[in-house]
């Protein structure tokens, strides 16, 4: 192929050499003819297409060929070698070079030179590079989940690197209430890839996890300042790794809206939810919360009538709070003894004192309501005895009859009351 | 900004001069940190004068001192000033703010004298100015709302100044924007200033401002980018594109401040009807459709309007692209009905039955059917109407004597069976059918009128009531059934006697002698001759008729049942297989089907529920009801009276005794079991359930 | 006993040239209708709540609302239910068919020995059928079960239905306690009704596959001279000889 090309481009510089005297000032023409050639330089890496580059910020810059391909600069003795030098965005780009270093792209590629983790052309192009804000750059939030796509939807680069998210999250992303006002919404201020995980410092799961509320509060701002005042926000600003975190309950990647019955909150599927902790044995022992909350729950009234679908019954938040959730001994908790008066009264208009008074979570133990415990103890003697003599008087009854019949039967003339 | 950063070291190097003039906060707080400090204006109001000494120093003004912005007390000494302080100038600094806000509205009219438009202070506060990124500040996101509200929801001042839109507060606190602002807490949600603007703020009339028309979508593609890309492409945004009137830009489908989320079912009712401002015909035929009239009537998992033409896409049914081409219709219907085909996309969405030249079957489906309808109520109005006058006539001419017989028909001690008890059971599965199928279908016919939305709204909505009418369909159904095998049943014998006795062979006159003998319901040449002595009996010019055992009354009656069963049960079916029936039929039989059955329906109402009612129960001698049909009985001298013909034959033929009413548990015995084994199988079955949820509770902790 | 107190001459019914007794009078049937509808609605809209794991009621509440207008249909039914209850106590204390049966109805010592009796007949110890007045203890029990059950019921079902009144009264613990009896008295009572009951009127094999009493209110003579022998020779006492003597014809005594 190159020895095709040699002699039009000796040609080609020779009539450049004659026509402007000197070469110092190389201009973009002077690569583009060549390079924006499919015939001369074959119709893939090598090809620039000039009028998407004249478009790229880079152009509109001002930027020549060589302010990147600095080996090129001031180069003369055509053609110019086959290999280049790999172009170095830290020249000019160097703060978020340092924060890709820090990445988790950046530093596989620093310390292993694999070259498998995204550099900066992976995600921004090469030659037709576009401002962040404008609609066509390929990390514009509409565009950004199809750029990640281009490594993270691959299976077998997901095979070969443990830990690296699959084209499953970005179909569970689409499907979710932050993909959904971005593609149906069509809302770039919806939350993209990058609004959670960064762009260049993307940090390890381990580094990235206890920054969620952060990361959610930095959208959802009047919801942070409520978890953060809540029990379980409290214990996260202490680093207690146990405490559920936005996505414990609300998903990851798959976020629904709370108003969505698939939603990991909706009224009916928020019993479930809270339960993975609160009816796990283990934690509640650990933290002394009293267990089997879900259970105890589902024997109330509320519980059956939200399990057999009225969503309009009291959920966990509704007497709970949903971000600021308090223990009943805080004060300000709404089921504080003194605020569940309140509470009950968002739904039981004039509840009073008296209404709040006794267990709600059942467990059907004696010493929660011992009249309860007795009352369904002696229920359940009362309905086995007597069913059990209805039982054994039915038995008797029939098999009376049938011996009457049958002595009947042999004295034909006897009549039957006797 | 960048004013401010070398404002700051400037105000800083004078602040230390006046230092040494020694003229410092504390001294004015020394007075002005009293909170009861207070003076009177001109109009005799209180005005406090105390400064919160905690609030200034963490504003955004904190490190000023006070004659920096009160220039006029500068070198006031600390025995006090009892001047009034003049204004401050915020423009001394903030001169490029200064400079946008007098172009705003707010600053054109405050130029032109007008003292209600808000200053500087109005919105941001005075001495506890904190950035707008702070939560404690007047005009942070979550905070500016109520702080336009104090005046935008004065009532005071909408009085005075009449705001074009005086619920713009209230109805933004409904739409979704609001929601994500304040309860999901969203600080990417906008407020007020993210469509109107700040300083620059302008009337919806300036074309400058980003509310005005043509600046909408771009306002709104601020943040719905993606949207106002698909927009822009479609037929809608390219008319408003140029400035057409009738290309309608985002506020007209989604309204200004009431913004609801699409997906509800708020937004979902009242669609047709946003698109029907301009389609106002397409959504007239539309509501034809059973589409448009359970949208009406509140069901939600029906097709509106953007289902097949799609929303901000939308390009005209051309354009290869629409949903609606003839190449993407299937594809289309699909999206909801599984099964759908090309015949089955053949469906009339906008079907006109008006119009003779597009729809020449609908049409003449459409006129057959009004036809019959005005004919058979014409006919049985009248008839009706000279009975009713007949009746009247009589009942004045002599009450007692009609009275009189009234009574004597109820006393008289011989009582004859006319329906056996399956025929009583029939007709009251008939009854609880046909009031089911009317009170959950003739609302759909109706759907304008509000008390078939009432209807609607009791029975649960239009998915229930949808699944009642199939339910009363397959009873009705069902009593259809067991009729016509009853029916065969009582010709089985017959077919011995019907059978030529020299040849064998069945013979046609054997069998239509068994069709139309006297009991049987086929009409006949009697029918006729009764027909019109009883139409000169209404004119006064003949005795009353003898009837046979039916009426041709009754036997109408009969008829209009028995084929309108066959036709609207037919017509029914196809509409709720759909996709089975277009496979072989082309697409408008729905549409037909649809005609047909909507206007055979409303016949088998009207008709039952008038004629049917009057000649049974409301005639002056039955009033106000013959409970025949139920207890089955009919009384020797009402016999008489009435049918005289058949009491006649059944005399002759020796036949009456057999009709004499008897104990009949023998004949009730297998409706009864039937009905008891299945209440009796439930209760044990759910005493069975019980049983064992409780033993599994018991066993298992 | 005075005979007309009694009023045996309206009791004894002609219905198609024979003679019956009237065991319930239309009153009477058309209360005992009202029970049975509004007994079965309320069991199959409150016993789900019991069982709201199972598979069936699952199935039961598939439509969106559905659990809603199971809440209404139990509420309407218990409107009749109380209905029922309050006509039966104004029309046992007022009216004189009533009053009597009330009378009839009192507890005595009898029905202790009544099971005893027959449970010796049963086994075969004695070959006599025992005699039985117009109620035997089997029914006395029923009516007793069902009114102290729709009572208790009503009671408690009231305090659930308005839990914010109720607890002015009490504090909340006590309904919860309520709400245990409420279910349990609905599986006593349903139990008692499906086994008991059933067994009585239908599955009796003397009465099998059901006994039309409830239906047309009449009792077959042999029925009442086998059944309840006391309520039979009270009768005979307190008629008239004519219809005595018809009485015994029919039966063939005479």
């Amino acid at each position: 192929m190159n020895n095709f090309k040699l002699p039009a481009l000796l040609v080609l510089a020779l009539f450049i050499a004659l026509g402007n005297g000197q070469l110092g000032a190389q201009e973009n023409e002077i690569c583009l003819e060549c390079h924006n050639d499919p015939e001369l330089v074959g119709a893939d890496t090598l090809y620039v297409d000039s009028e998407k580059w004249t478009a790229s910020i880079h152009n509109r810059m001002e930027l020549e060929c060589v302010s990147c391909h600095m080996d090129l600069a001031g180069f003369e003795d055509w053609p110019h070698p086959e290999r280049l030098e790999k172009v170095d965005c830290s020249v000019c780009h160097d703060g978020a070079f340092e924060l890709w270093q820090q990445g988790i792209h950046g530093l596989p590629a620093q310390a292993k030179g694999d070259l498998d983790a995204a550099s900066c052309a992976d995600c921004h192009g090469s030659h037709y590079i576009m401002a962040v804000k404008e609609r066509s750059s390929r990390v514009y939030p509409t565009n950004l989940p199809h750029t990640c796509l281009n490594c993270h939807g691959d299976p077998e680069l997901a095979d070969k690197h443990e830990g690296m998210g699959r084209a499953e999250v970005a179909e569970m992303y689409l499907e979710s209430v932050h993909g959904k006002a971005l593609e149906k919404s069509g809302l770039v201020i919806s939350a993209t890839c990058l609004s959670c995980h960064g762009s260049h410092n993307i940090s390890s799961l381990e580094e990235f996890y206890p920054q969620i509320p952060k990361i959610c509060g930095n959208c959802h701002a009047g919801i942070y300042e409520d978890y953060i005042q809540g029990v379980h926000g409290e214990a996260f600003v202490k680093g207690n790794k146990d405490v559920p975190l936005c996505t414990d309950c609300h998903g990851e990647h798959d976020i629904k809206s709370p108003d969505d019955p698939e939603s990991t909150v909706s009224p009916r599927a928020m019993s479930e939810n809270c339960s993975h902790c609160h009816d796990d044995m283990s934690l509640s022992a650990k933290y002394r919360l009293p267990g089997k909350r879900l259970t105890s729950f589902r024997n109330t009234y509320h519980g059956i009538a939200l399990n057999l679908g009225d969503i309009r019954v009291a959920n966990c938040a509704s007497c709970h709070d949903y971000h600021n959730i308090r223990p009943s001994s805080d004060p300000k908790s709404t089921i504080y003894p003194a605020n569940l008066a309140n509470t009950c009264g968002k739904c039981h208009p004039n509840a009073r004192e008296n209404f709040a008074k006794g267990k709600i979570h059942l467990e059907g133990k004696l010493e929660e309501n011992i009249g309860a415990w007795l009352v369904k103890k002696t229920y359940i003697v009362l309905i086995t005895g007597l069913i059990g003599s209805f039982a054994a008087y039915i038995c008797l009854d029939l098999v009376n009859y049938r011996r009457r019949r049958r002595s009947v039967g042999k004295n034909q003339n006897q009549p039957e009351e006797d | 900004m960048i004013r401010r950063r070398l404002t700051l070291p400037i105000f800083g190097i004078l602040s230390f001069f006046t230092i040494l003039l020694a003229q410092e906060n504390s001294d004015c707080l020394s007075c002005h940190g009293d909170p009861d400090l207070a003076t009177v204006n001109e109009q005799g109001e209180e005005i406090s004068l105390h400064v919160d000494e905690e609030a200034y120093s963490g504003s955004s003004h904190e490190g000023f001192l006070c004659p920096d912005c009160h220039g006029d007390l500068a070198g006031t000494d600390d025995s006090g000033h009892d001047t009034p302080v003049a204004p401050v100038n915020c423009a001394d600094c903030h001169d490029d703010v200064d400079e946008i806000f007098r172009s705003s509205i707010h600053g054109q009219l405050m130029f032109m004298g007008d003292t209600d438009v808000p200053d500087c202070s109005s919105c941001h506060g005075k001495h506890n100015i904190y950035p707008a990124e702070d939560n404690r500040s007047t005009v942070n996101k979550f905070n500016l709302m109520y702080t336009c509200a104090r005046c935008h929801q004065s009532k005071e001042l909408q009085e005075k100044r009449g705001f074009a839109k005086p619920d713009a507060l209230p109805q933004f606190y409904e739409s979704v924007h609001a929601k994500g602002l304040m309860r999901d807490g969203l600080i990417v949600a906008p407020s007020c200033n993210d469509c109107h603007g700040t300083h620059e703020i302008q009337n919806s009339t300036n074309p400058a401002s980003p509310i005005h028309r043509r600046n909408v979508y771009k306002t709104c593609g601020k943040c719905h980018t993606k949207v106002e890309e698909v927009y822009e492409k479609s037929i809608h945004g390219q008319l408003a594109e140029q400035d057409d009137t009738r290309g309608p830009v985002c506020i007209d489908c989604h309204e200004s401040h009431r913004i609801v989320s699409p997906e509800t079912v708020a937004y979902k009712q009242y669609s047709d009807e946003r698109c029907g401002n301009c389609h106002d015909d397409q959504l007239e035929r539309y509501r034809e459709t059973f589409h448009g009239k359970a949208m009406r009537l509140g069901a939600t998992e029906v097709a509106a309007c953007y289902d097949c033409h799609g929303y901000h896409d939308i390009v005209a049914s051309e354009d290869p692209a629409s949903p609606i081409h003839p190449d993407n219709k299937v594809q289309t219907c699909s999206k909801c009905h599984e099964h759908a085909h090309e015949g089955f996309a053949g469906y009339i969405t906008h079907a006109n039955h008006f119009d003779r030249d597009n729809y020449p079957q609908l049409y003449y489906a459409f006129i057959l059917m009004t036809a019959l309808l005005i004919g058979v109520f014409f006919f049985f109005g009248l008839h009706t109407s000279l009975w009713v006058v007949r009746s009247v006539a009589l009942f004045l001419r002599d009450s007692k004597a009609f009275r009189e017989l009234k009574i004597n028909v109820k006393k008289d001690e011989l009582i004859y069976t006319r329906f056996t008890p399956l025929e009583r059971l029939l007709h009251i599965m008939l009854i609880i059918s046909f009031t089911t199928l009317a009170l959950t279908g003739i609302p759909l016919k109706f759907f304008y009128a509000e008390w078939a939305q009432f209807l609607m709204s009791i029975l649960g909505g239009v998915e229930i009531a949808g699944y009642l009418h199939r339910f009363a369909a397959l009873i009705l159904v069902v009593v259809f059934l067991i009729h016509v095998v009853v029916l065969i049943r009582g010709f089985m014998p017959r077919i011995k006697t019907s059978k030529d006795p020299e040849t064998g062979k069945f013979t046609l006159k054997a069998f239509l002698c068994y069709l139309f003998r006297p009991d049987s319901m086929m009409p006949h040449w009697r029918d006729v001759k009764d027909f019109w002595a009883h139409q000169k009996w209404f004119f006064g010019k003949g005795p009353k008729p003898q009837f046979e055992r039916w009426t041709y009354w009754e036997k109408f009656d009969y008829f209009a049942v028995f084929w309108g069963v066959v036709i609207i049960g037919f017509s029914g079916l196809m509409m709720w297989t759909p996709a089975t029936f277009t496979s072989i039929l082309p697409g408008w039989t729905i549409n037909v089907a649809l005609i047909i059955h909507s206007d055979e329906a409303l016949l088998a109402a009207g008709f039952i529920f008038t004629f049917h009612f009057f000649n049974v129960h409301f005639r002056i001698e039955k009033f106000p009801m013959d409970t025949v049909v139920f207890s089955g009985k009919i009384s020797k001298a009402e016999l008489l009276e009435e049918r005289k013909g058949w009491f006649d034959r059944l005399f002759k033929d020796r036949q009456l005794e057999t009709l004499r009413a008897q104990d009949e548990w023998e004949s009730w015995q297998p409706i009864a079991k039937t009905f008891g084994f299945i209440a009796f199988g439930s209760g044990v079955l759910l005493a069975l359930a019980i049983f064992t949820a409780m033993l599994f509770r018991l066993l298992v902790p | 006993m005075n005979g007309k107190r009694f009023g045996y001459q309206k009791r004894l019914v002609e219905f198609e040239g024979k003679l019956y007794y009237e065991r319930f009078s239309k009153a009477q049937r058309f209360q005992h209708l009202m029970l049975l509808i509004s007994f079965s609605l309320l069991i199959f809209t409150g016993l789900p709540l019991l069982i709201p794991e199972t598979w069936i009621v699952r199935k039961m509440f598939l439509f969106e609302g559905s659990f809603t207008l199971r809440g209404i249909i139990h509420r309407g039914a218990a409107l009749v239910l109380i209905g029922v209850s309050v006509y039966h106590v104004f029309y046992c204390l007022f009216s004189s068919r009533g009053n009597r049966e009330l009378r009839e109805m009192i507890p005595t010592l009898k029905d202790l020995k009544e099971p005893v009796s027959m449970i010796r007949y049963n086994l075969g110890r004695s070959e006599e059928y025992p005699e039985f007045g117009r109620f035997n203890f089997i029914e006395k029990f029923e009516y007793y079960a069902v009114a102290w059950g729709s009572a208790i019921m009503i009671v408690t079902g009231a305090a659930l239905w308005f839990p914010v009144s109720a607890t002015i009264l009490f504090p909340r613990w006590v309904l919860d306690i309520i709400r245990v009896i409420h279910g349990f008295e609905a599986i006593l009572a349903f139990l008692a009704i499906i086994i008991w009951h059933m067994y009585n009127v239908h599955f009796n094999p003397e009465v099998f596959p059901m006994s039309r009493i409830w239906i047309n209110g009449r009792m077959e003579l042999e029925f009442l001279r086998h059944h309840h022998r006391l309520e039979y020779e009270r009768m005979l006492a307190e008629l008239p000889p004519d219809k005595t003597q018809r009485v015994r014809e029919q039966l063939g005594e005479a």
